[in-house]
């Protein structure tokens, strides 16, 4: 029996062992890499081509890298306007990061910046020319209370805006709050827009 | 021997002032109130050549003269209606050419202000037959400032299949677009003017044009109210001329054939919707009493000189008052237009090649016409400029490339290279009824820009297409009850990219680049869905130093590979 105890406690102990290494492997095949191109992000003389796009990937295929990608990205997105805080915005929406929604939120509150590199009309109501709007319409419906918040806002300006990310979003919840700011709404390019927005 | 037309000026006196002549040719004429008399004139002994003259009525001295092209790429001379002098003080004339034997015979009203200014205004096409096929016959004005034209097909259609004659009337408005097509219901479709013998085979009453058909067998009266035919009426003896119009739009219709050689006058009356007393239109023959003549149609040998109360003056025509209120002229009524209320529009007609690779538009549900460059087109309200609450997009109001480059990420300067564009939809039925969709890319551009190191650094770059690229609601005017739909859109780049990826937005400005982008644009009809596309594309230049090259950044009808 003293044997078999220790004995087990020993397989158990392996067992643990095992599953650790496993898991640092794991992150020995993804984090530093990750850590690596964070590192390559947050210097706009170390970021390359394919930077954004390797982040994406490999964020794609491990929550733990995307878990590390989206707890850094709300510093970056906090930071003055720069190629970095663009990298940032665009990585928060395409990895769908409610994380970042409290710094998107805030980032709000600046003048609205380019997110795409070529314009037309129709790109505006696609917010192409609003990367920080844009973001919180692609992280989708875990976006819809900021938007929601925004379209209180005091501003017009800001609730054609918040207008927009609910249109983008374009879900069941986000007509909803289109809809229940309607009838509140004084402002009336922000009630055509929110009308438009409701058609089917 | 040779015939020689002449026609002689004189003075109050009867003395000649000054004639001008034709050998082997012919002439008609119209004269302006402002003393200038316009002469057209076909020349046999030069190549039939057409030249409209616009000579001072006192000395005789050209003003200026215009040359009217030639059919047939210089063969055949072209086919001229009658010159009028309107009420807006300028001059018109319908005038029929075709390119070539093969292309399609096109009818074109030219419009000449007393200035010498000319303007050509598409009326309508059609397809040859073993040579041109439309026979232009007049303008005359109606009383809201449009003119209306008629004219006639009368191609082969034994040889020809599915090509009857038939007589047109055009509406135009001032500004040349065309308000509609009417074909009149003549038993011949056949007019029978010619500008050398001004005999007015259409006479205007003050809701009616009464219009002739060929050898005068037939009459017909449409209402220009209704835009509908409520008078046909055809002679049941000998041929037939107008002789005028009376008070309540009587048309004195002068019938010859009688056994005794006599003629007949009849008064016409076309039926009135609210009236039961002429559901189809009334006929009064004989006397015509309490009758005010205001116009006569002396055509020779139709008018019988039996009766000896006129003069046999061919080339004559003129009106007189039909009604006076409070001494004014009353002549004419109102053409039935798409935006009667509106700002008269220009014609909305695709660019004329393309009028003509279709043949005809008189099938198409709805001509499209994109605009490239200069000043929107006149009712047009549509804005590319202003702050949105996404920053200003755009810096210019005209058509064309625009330099809106500024710093990166400014709310106020729109920091792009774009070009701004028209979408113009006219359509047969109503604006409402019909969806306008884009779809843009994918975008091609190869670029040098100005990196952290201030390097220049190349780049070359595809961005996918965009299937649907709107045009939002906020960029497309096409309100009920009209049938113009305008779009704008002002595609192009932004002025900076990101320092490591040129394909992406960011803050490196870019020295140099060229951009290209195809886009197409449908036009739905919701009731029918009818729909036709047209692909155009979007080129920008950008050379060295950021500067915009205007003459290689253009819109343009087509695709780019």
């Amino acid at each position: 029996m003293r044997d078999r105890i220790p004995r087990r406690g020993w397989c158990i102990s392996i067992f643990f062992a095992l599953a650790t290494l496993s898991g640092t492997r794991a992150q020995t095949d993804s984090a530093p890499d990750i850590r690596v191109l964070m590192e390559q992000l947050n210097d706009v003389r170390t970021v390359n081509a394919d930077t954004v796009r390797q982040i994406l990937e490999i964020a794609g295929k491990d929550p733990r890298a995307r878990q590390y990608v989206v707890q850094r990205l709300p510093d970056l997105i906090g930071r003055p306007e720069s190629d970095v805080w663009l990298d940032a915005i665009r990585l928060a929406g395409k990895l769908k990061a409610k994380e970042a929604i409290p710094a998107l939120q805030q980032a709000m509150s600046r003048h609205p910046v380019a997110a795409e590199p070529y314009l037309t009309f129709a790109g505006i109501e696609r917010l192409d020319n609003d990367i920080v709007a844009k973001a919180l319409s692609q992280i989708g419906d875990p976006a819809i209370p900021a938007a929601t918040s925004l379209l209180r806002s005091e501003d017009a300006g800001m609730r054609y805006r918040a207008t927009l990310i609910l249109r983008n979003i374009g879900s069941r919840s986000a007509r909803e709050a289109l809809q229940d700011r309607l009838p509140h709404e004084s402002d009336p390019e922000v009630k055509k827009l929110i009308r438009n927005s409701l058609r089917p | 021997m040779t015939s020689v037309d002449n026609i002689i000026v004189l003075d109050a006196n009867g003395n000649e002032l000054w004639r001008k002549s034709i050998a082997c040719g012919e002439m008609g004429f119209a004269l302006h109130p402002a003393g200038m008399v316009y002469i057209l004139q076909a020349d046999y002994n030069n190549n039939g050549t057409v030249t409209l003259f616009a000579m001072d009525e006192v000395s005789g001295a050209t003003k200026f003269s215009i040359q009217l092209p030639f059919s047939w790429g210089g063969t055949l001379q072209p086919f001229t209606g009658l010159p009028s002098v309107l009420p807006d003080g300028n001059l018109y004339l319908p005038v029929e050419t075709a390119a070539d034997p093969n292309s399609p015979d096109v009818l074109q009203l030219l419009k000449v202000a007393p200035d010498g200014t000319a303007t050509w205004y598409p009326i309508t096409t059609a397809r040859q037959c073993h040579g041109p096929v439309i026979e232009p016959h007049e303008a005359i004005p109606d009383s809201s400032g449009n003119v209306l034209v008629t004219w006639d097909y009368f191609g082969n259609y034994t040889i020809c299949n599915g090509n009857q004659p038939f007589v047109e009337l055009d509406p135009i408005s001032a500004a040349g677009q065309v308000l509609g097509q009417y074909q009149l219901p003549l038993a011949v479709g056949r007019l029978s003017s010619y500008f050398s013998d001004n005999d007015g085979d259409a006479l205007l009453g003050a809701q009616h044009l009464f219009v002739a058909g060929f050898n005068g067998r037939g009459v017909v009266g449409f209402n220009l109210g209704t835009s509908s035919t409520d008078l046909s009426w055809q002679s049941s003896a000998g041929p037939l001329a107008l002789a005028g119009v009376g008070a309540g739009d009587q048309v004195i219709v002068n019938q010859t054939g009688n056994t005794d050689g006599s003629s007949t006058l009849v008064a016409l009356t076309p039926s009135l919707a609210s009236s039961n007393q002429c559901p189809t239109f009334c006929e009064t023959s004989g006397s015509f009493p309490n009758g005010t003549l205001v116009a006569f149609d002396f055509s020779g040998t139709m008018f019988p000189p039996t009766l000896g109360t006129s003069v046999p003056a061919n080339q004559y025509f003129f009106a007189l008052p039909t009604q006076s209120v409070s001494g004014e002229l009353i002549l004419g009524g109102g053409v039935t237009a798409p935006d009667a209320n509106t700002v008269p529009e220009p014609d909305l007609l695709p660019p004329w090649p393309q009028v003509a690779m279709n043949d005809s538009r008189k099938a198409s549900l709805i001509s499209i016409k994109l605009n490239f460059k200069g000043s929107k087109t006149s009712g047009d309200l549509l804005g590319f400029t202003g702050l949105t609450p996404e920053g200003i997009v755009d810096c210019s109001e005209s058509l064309g490339p625009k330099d809106c480059s500024g710093p990166p990420a400014d709310f106020h300067i729109a920091d792009r290279w774009l070009l701004n564009f028209e979408g113009n939809g006219r359509v047969y039925d109503d604006a409402s009824n019909w969806t306008v969709t884009q779809s843009a890319g994918p975008r091609h551009y190869s670029s040098f820009y100005i990196n952290i190191d201030n390097n220049l650094t190349a780049l070359n770059c595809t961005l996918p297409a965009i299937p649907m690229d709107g045009p939002g609601p906020s960029r497309v005017q096409q309100p009920a009850g009209q049938k113009s739909i305008f779009y704008i859109d002002g595609p192009g780049p932004k002025t900076h990219v990101a320092n490591s990826n040129g394909c992406a937005v960011g803050f490196s400005p870019i020295d140099s680049l060229t951009d290209w982008v195809n886009f197409k644009v449908k036009f739905t009809n919701k009731t029918s869905n009818y729909s036709k596309t047209v692909s155009f594309y979007v080129k920008l230049v950008i050379n060295t130093g950021r500067q915009l090259d205007k003459v290689n950044s253009f819109g343009k009808i087509g695709r780019l590979p």
